[in-house]
């Protein structure tokens, strides 16, 4: 990198008001050179690229995350553990909430440029923390989605077409899980986390 | 609408609680050439139309000096559209708004008539059947979304657990459910409750 050069950043960003926003922040810092919208393919490539969530994993599926790509700092309303951690393991390497600070977003940038490996706002860091815990199965999930539905144990084993008998051992193993007691407290920690569709 | 070149320009307030939401607004409002932003610093003077976030403008909208508010949100659950409706907000943006819908708004706003983005209008609208709990029954409402039982709530709030099944009732029947859980889910749905990853929604005009 050269140092009299100023860092190149793409902003893409679905929503005009927040894309006008993130641009215009950054460019008041004097080091930042900033260009908004997405790339042409005929532009020269840039140091780091800000995102909105699905933009972001959109250039990674298209480009998965290699050590001569830019690295990519989402900004979203996306607040959730599983939000987070989702987003970390396709290869994205900054996560701001929207409602971060902006020295936030230009400390982001400039990390990530030099090389560093993470970044996370201050209110996203420990949602990450989280990320170790055990993951539920693909049937827990199943479940836990019919059950933060307000479904009975008999509506969800017809649904599922299961027994009853098969919905409780999935529900205490989901309990264990999430360590709760209950099973409105497993939907609750199931909403407050993100786990099931809101 | 042509903007009158004659009349002085709208004053524009802007304070948002997200700097990149308060950052783009300045920015998409400063090529209008009938608008002006207010400089900081400058409390003496009344703007035409404040552009806030939610919370703030649930909380400044009971006062007696308080300016023609526009909302820019994320968030537009039923519940919360009808509560910021009913407190005297004149306009409900969200933040996926374009350029010219943000003129617009804040043009509208500033001329004493109201502007609601079609998904807040339709938001509204089926706020209207929804029949409204009450305080108290929103304080359970609450401590059954944390996973509490009737004798832990009946204990949080100092109240006989009979009384605790009573507002129980009452919750689940207003939200036209049978179970706590599915009651949960519909709450947050309409904006009672808040949802995955967000802050609790302002309830004070409930």
């Amino acid at each position: 990198m050269n140092p009299f050069n100023k860092l190149a950043v793409r902003v893409c960003h679905e929503n005009p008001l927040l894309l006008a926003g993130l641009v215009s922040l950054i460019d008041q810092a004097p080091d930042l050179d900033v260009r908004a919208g997405q790339d042409a393919g005929d532009e020269a490539p840039v140091d780091v690229i800000v995102a909105d969530y699905a933009c972001a994993l959109d250039l990674l599926a298209c480009a998965p995350a290699g050590p001569r790509s830019p690295p990519i700092v989402v900004v979203t309303r996306r607040g959730t553990e599983r939000d987070v951690v989702h987003a970390i393991n396709h290869g994205v390497h900054g996560y701001l909430l929207q409602d971060s600070e902006p020295f936030e977003l230009i400390d982001s940038i400039r990390h990530l440029a030099r090389g560093g490996s993470r970044y996370l706002c201050r209110k996203a860091a420990p949602l990450l923390e989280g990320a170790g815990r055990p993951e539920l199965t693909p049937r827990e999930k199943d479940v836990l989605d019919l059950l933060a539905n307000g479904e009975c144990n008999k509506t969800i084993a017809r649904k599922l077409d299961i027994s009853t008998h098969t919905v409780k051992a999935h529900i205490s193993r989901i309990c264990e899980k999430l360590q709760v007691h209950t099973r409105v407290q497993a939907a609750a920690e199931a909403a407050r986390r993100g786990l099931v569709r809101a | 609408m042509t903007p009158s070149t004659s009349s002085p320009p709208v004053l524009v307030a802007v304070a948002h609680r997200d700097p990149y939401v308060a950052a783009g607004v300045a920015a998409l409002l400063r090529d209008q050439p009938d608008l002006a932003l207010m400089p900081a610093g400058a409390p003496d003077r009344r703007p035409g139309v404040l552009v806030t976030d939610y919370d703030s403008a649930l909380q400044q909208a009971g006062a007696a000096k308080a300016p023609p508010t526009l909302i820019v949100t994320d968030q537009h659950a039923g519940w919360q559209v009808r509560s910021a409706v009913d407190a005297g907000i004149r306009g409900y943006l969200l933040q996926d708004c374009s350029a010219a819908e943000l003129a617009e708004a804040v043009r509208c706003v500033a001329a004493g008539r109201r502007f609601l983005s079609p998904a807040v209008a339709e938001q509204l609208l089926d706020a209207l059947n929804y029949d409204v709990p009450t305080a108290r029954q929103l304080q359970v409402l609450q401590l059954i979304a944390q996973g509490l039982s009737n004798k832990d709530i009946s204990r949080r709030l100092g109240i006989g657990e009979r009384t605790v099944k009573t507002h129980v009732k009452a919750i689940l029947a207003k939200l036209g459910e049978r179970t706590r859980t599915a009651a949960m889910a519909e709450a947050m749905r309409r904006g009672i409750l808040a949802g995955a990853g967000r802050a609790a929604p302002a309830l004070a005009a409930a």
